[in-house]
């Protein structure tokens, strides 16, 4: 016991010595990408990034099978609506598919409830399509609403939670303070990916709001109701797919 | 019952980061170091808690030092921290050979090969220990254990899919790793009675199974197969603990 204690003790304070030297030719050196290392994610981040890419990826699937079932009952009636609908739904199949090469990359576990979220959400866009063109849309404006709010979360937490990530130098080892480093260098290119990802979708699917409100989605009949009603089943969607 | 099966998928595997690595077993902390110590001696002493307190003799340690481990806070018994401990580290040791480069694995392009590529390399690890594995399986299966080595299991199986290449984004994602975990099972029961040299005949039991397991409907099979044999189980651990009384 006391020959290993002595062992630590010049084995500290050998490491101290060389941090001395080492702080002072760290001011010098420039921080970039490839010459630091990331410490781990917390088991806390690490749950909310696997609770993140599985809803992402449930919700995203939702919203192409909505837009699917929308597209099959309104492009034959509505030929104008038809390049509308298309450019909407082409941009939830790329914001699906990035989700599904997250979630294999990541090794998420997808939602359990997959073959659920597809039959939902095609059952909303078929009903809501067959109700009018403005109760189709009168349901994008809810379903984008519920999803645009959530990525917004989503990225608050991001922003918020994922700060005090260790940085260390890549040949020392020794652990760089945030001061020292540029932003960009700050947070590991995973990290700032995801969220510039997250961000990105989040307009698209604001903007589909506001294609949808173009459409008269407001002259929808029961628009409060059917928004609400909406609004709600996402939610709880949402709370499901987190978990399940 | 629902919260429980729910924490039997999840397992302790969750995110997997690219940037911020993180390792299965830490090497900090004196029990790590005792533990890895400890399952050196296995071959000698099968999964008994004297590997314990003989590693804690040859590192130098008082004999006082095992309260260290029967003070844990997740309340295991010295035998089954040494499984837990033995099953973590194979999986460590798995995960290290395949990001090596120069590994012969990195030739094979097919999914399903590299699924029995993998298999076949995690039961090589057993072989050492293969006639104590009875012992390991019986901590394994004791009620109070169950969730962690459930855990464990499926933790394995999805490390070999995704090393093996997985890409599926549905139900065809539980499919295949309760398949894989249907074979692995299966595959360490056959290597305790296996008495073939180099236990060829374990191996050429996982390539069956594997082949198998490419046809969709044989990989339906293995689910229920899966679910039986714990059925099965489960009525026999009830009997077992009833007429012990």
């Amino acid at each position: 016991m006391d020959k290993l204690l002595l062992r630590r003790g010049f084995a500290s304070s050998s490491r101290s010595l060389h941090k001395t030297v080492d702080k002072k030719a760290a001011a010098a050196k420039k921080y970039h990408g490839d010459n630091v290392k990331y410490g781990s994610l917390s088991r806390a981040q690490r749950a909310f990034l696997d609770r993140v890419v599985r809803v992402d990826q449930a919700g995203e699937l939702g919203a192409d099978y909505i837009y699917f079932g929308q597209y099959t009952v309104l492009a034959s009636k509505y030929p104008h609506l038809k390049p509308v609908l298309q450019h909407m739904w082409d941009q939830e199949i790329h914001h699906h598919n990035t989700f599904n090469k997250l979630q294999t990359e990541r090794r998420v576990r997808p939602s359990l409830l997959t073959p659920l979220w597809k039959a939902g959400a095609f059952g909303i866009g078929v009903s809501t399509a067959l109700i009018g063109k403005e109760a189709a849309m009168a349901c994008t404006v809810a379903v984008e609403t519920v999803i645009g709010g959530h990525y917004n979360q989503q990225l608050r937490v991001l922003m918020n939670q994922f700060n005090d990530v260790p940085v260390y130098d890549k040949e020392t080892g020794e652990k760089l303070k945030e001061a020292d480093l540029p932003r960009d260098v700050a947070t590991s290119s995973e990290l700032r990916e995801l969220k510039s990802l997250i961000s990105q979708f989040r307009d698209d699917e604001l903007e589909h709001l506001d294609t949808a409100i173009e459409h008269d989605a407001e002259k929808a009949v029961p628009y409060l109701l059917l928004t609400e009603v909406i609004k709600l089943v996402c939610r709880g969607a949402i709370w499901t797919a987190e978990r399940v | 019952m629902f919260r429980t099966s729910l924490n039997l998928l999840k397992g302790s595997r969750a995110y997997h980061s690219v940037q911020h690595p993180s390792r299965i077993i830490s090497t900090k902390g004196i029990d790590a170091v005792v533990l890895k110590q400890a399952i050196t001696h296995i071959p000698k002493y099968g999964f008994d808690s004297l590997c314990i307190t003989q590693a804690i003799r040859e590192l130098e340690y008082p004999d006082s030092l095992v309260l260290a481990l029967t003070s844990s806070a997740s309340g295991d018994s010295l035998e089954f921290q040494l499984v837990k401990y033995w099953l973590q580290s194979q999986r460590q040791k798995l995960n290290d050979s395949v990001v090596e480069p120069s590994n012969e694995f990195h030739q094979i392009s097919n999914e399903y090969e590299r699924t029995k590529f993998l298999l076949k390399q995690r039961l090589l690890y057993n072989e050492p220990v293969a006639h104590h594995l009875g012992g390991a399986l019986a901590q394994l299966v004791t009620p109070y254990n169950v969730q962690t080595s459930m855990g464990e299991l499926h933790a394995l199986a999805d490390d070999i899919a995704f090393f093996a290449g997985d890409e599926s984004n549905d139900f065809a994602w539980y499919t295949k790793r309760f398949g894989i975990s249907t074979i692995y099972v299966g595959a360490e029961l056959f290597m305790m009675q296996d008495s073939s040299s180099n236990f060829k005949a374990t191996y050429n039991f996982v390539d069956g199974k594997v082949d198998e397991l490419r046809n969709l409907g044989a990989g339906y099979n293995n689910v229920e197969q899966w679910t039986l044999f714990n059925a099965v189980s489960l009525v026999n651990l009830i009997k077992s603990q009833l007429t012990r009384g």
